[in-house]
């Protein structure tokens, strides 16, 4: 009998719809800020289990058959898209920012190898005589990014025009929002007091040997600054102990849409992908996370 | 008895107004008058009086407001709608960016040059600028994306400081600068001897052309995709000051005072 049924998971397991989730999905996180918490849905996962890639929103948007170029979340939870990128677990987030055109992103934008939009050189004057750190060194319009390589590392943080060429897949977004070791690279005044829903990514080795890449989708609005205070606070501590983060588009950009794997044994069977934040807002880009068959 | 009392209270009344309307200055005694001999015409004179110099006035204007809110009178407010905004604008951008350094006292006005280009077409712009003015442009952005996938930029496009845009200046499109994709804050300003090429070349008294030409390699590429794929947007920036630059007074000068 025991053999049976491991003969069923092997022939289950081997039909591809035996698939354990990969992403793990806190939907009622607390955020805690002055005055009282902001809520919050965290995906976690192991980053050498996931597959990472860059969709510029033409893309998404052809897989919906809309005649635009720039689509939300929210549409492309509409018409199915997910099920069309792939029929395994999947996470798709809302991308970078863009221009004035919904459709064209702002930034860096690679996707496959291919570079569908040149990155930002444009830098911001530093002010020496400011009382925050980071402001008084001259930096990147567009500071941050996330990169993957051609063998699926991958790497969030600050822009550098000398090695984003090295990415199979890039993003280039701002502000960073915790820098090297750990720390809060934002102002608590100035850009970093607005508060908007956001989204936000980070990578961490605090849990387990390997690295955690963990994005974060606000439901309610936070300023950055909070946003990336908690993120450094250590898990222990009831942050989310990352050691790098960036920023992405937020405000009505903000969503994530998640469909899980295929129930064991059923295709038929299958949940319908479910949807967080905003997401309202055409986007002219996304990050999509597989996981690894 | 009730109709004999009828016209006498009237006739009481009547009296009465015209007792107060003799207090008018100037038209009071004339309008007393006309109340007790001639009342009808009277009091038709007044009320098409009144129509003419009281509602008239101020129905005309409203009623037009309501036309225009309604679109019923076409959109001939947007011209003005969006002068006023731009004004605004203009207005915020000089208060945020020049009031510190107190240049603001002799800019003549400031504006953000917001160019959208599919990579093949050149772009013209056109300034109410005299010659010898003080102008200068500043690159604030610049973005080159494709919206198609099988139309990929080519990394002699994605190198830092790589040439996208000439910006020309005058009748002939004298290059005044290259723009490239590394976007930063120098302000380049039209020279004495610049202005010397462009009043030479024949330029239109008190006009000054501004060209966006994409560089020969960008409009090799964007050619070679689907017209529409690639988008480049530059947003420069131009304050026309009041004062002139230095120049010596010549034939050229003389050419367009």
């Amino acid at each position: 009998m025991t053999r049976r049924a491991l003969l069923w998971l092997a022939a289950c397991c081997l039909s591809g719809l035996c698939i354990a989730e990969e992403i793990d999905i806190d939907r009622s996180a607390k955020i805690p800020v002055s005055g009282g918490t902001v809520a919050a849905t965290i995906f976690k996962m192991d980053a050498t289990r996931v597959r990472v890639a860059v969709w510029p929103g033409f893309r998404v948007a052809a897989l919906a058959g809309i005649m635009s170029k720039a689509i939300s979340v929210q549409e492309a939870v509409n018409k199915l898209v997910l099920l069309k990128i792939s029929a395994n677990e999947i996470l798709l987030v809302n991308g970078g920012f863009s221009t004035s055109e919904p459709d064209h992103p702002s930034g860096l934008l690679v996707s496959g190898g291919k570079v569908l939009s040149i990155p930002s050189y444009a830098k911001v004057l530093g002010n020496p005589a400011s009382s925050c750190p980071v402001l008084q060194t001259e930096r990147y319009r567009l500071s941050g990014l996330l990169c993957v390589r051609r063998d699926g590392t991958l790497t969030v943080g600050a822009f550098d025009e000398n090695t984003w060429n090295a990415c199979y897949e890039a993003l280039q977004v701002e502000p960073v929002l915790v820098g090297p070791k750990g720390s809060v690279a934002v102002c608590p005044s100035g850009e970093g007091e607005d508060k908007y829903y956001r989204t936000a990514v980070c990578t961490s080795k605090e849990v387990g040997p390997n690295m955690q890449l963990k994005v974060v989708v606000t439901n309610d609005p936070i300023s950055l600054f909070e946003l990336a205070t908690w993120m450094t606070k250590r898990v222990s501590a009831g942050g989310l102990g990352c050691e790098d983060a960036i920023n992405f588009s937020g405000d009505t950009s903000t969503g994530a849409a998640y469909q899980p794997p295929p129930i064991t044994g059923s295709l038929l069977h299958r949940p319908i992908s479910d949807s967080f934040g905003a997401g309202t807002y055409p986007l002219a880009s996304f990050l999509v996370i597989e996981g690894r068959k | 008895m009730a109709t004999q009392r009828s016209p006498s209270t009237s006739e009481t009344f009547w009296a009465a107004v015209a007792a107060a309307v003799e207090k008018i200055p100037v038209i009071g005694p004339a309008i007393r008058v006309g109340l007790l001999t001639d009342r009808k015409r009277t009091l038709r004179v007044l009320a098409v009086a009144a129509f003419v110099l009281v509602i008239y006035p101020i129905c005309l204007p409203l009623i037009a407001a309501i036309l225009i809110n309604r679109g019923v009178l076409f959109s001939l407010h947007e011209p003005y709608a969006a002068t006023i905004r731009t004004a605004i604008r203009v207005k915020e951008a000089t208060d945020t960016e020049l009031d510190n350094s107190g240049l603001y006292k002799r800019l003549d006005y400031y504006q953000v040059i917001d160019i959208k280009s599919n990579g093949e077409d050149a772009q013209q712009l056109i300034y109410p600028v005299e010659a010898w003015q003080r102008v200068t442009f500043q690159v604030q952005e610049v973005h080159l994306s494709s919206s198609n996938g099988a139309c990929e930029l080519p990394m002699s496009l994605q190198a830092k400081g790589t040439d996208l845009v000439e910006l020309g200046l005058g009748d002939q499109s004298i290059q005044f600068i290259k723009i490239s994709n590394e976007s930063n804050t120098d302000e380049h300003l039209l020279t004495a001897s610049v202005w010397k090429q462009i009043i030479d070349s024949g330029a239109e008294q008190g006009k000054l052309r501004v060209s966006f030409k994409p560089v020969p390699e960008l409009k090799t590429i964007a050619t070679a995709c689907h017209r529409g794929d690639l988008e480049l947007t530059v947003k420069v920036t131009v304050k026309v000051f009041k004062d002139l630059v230095p120049h010596a007074a010549g034939p050229s000068a003389a050419q367009l005072s």
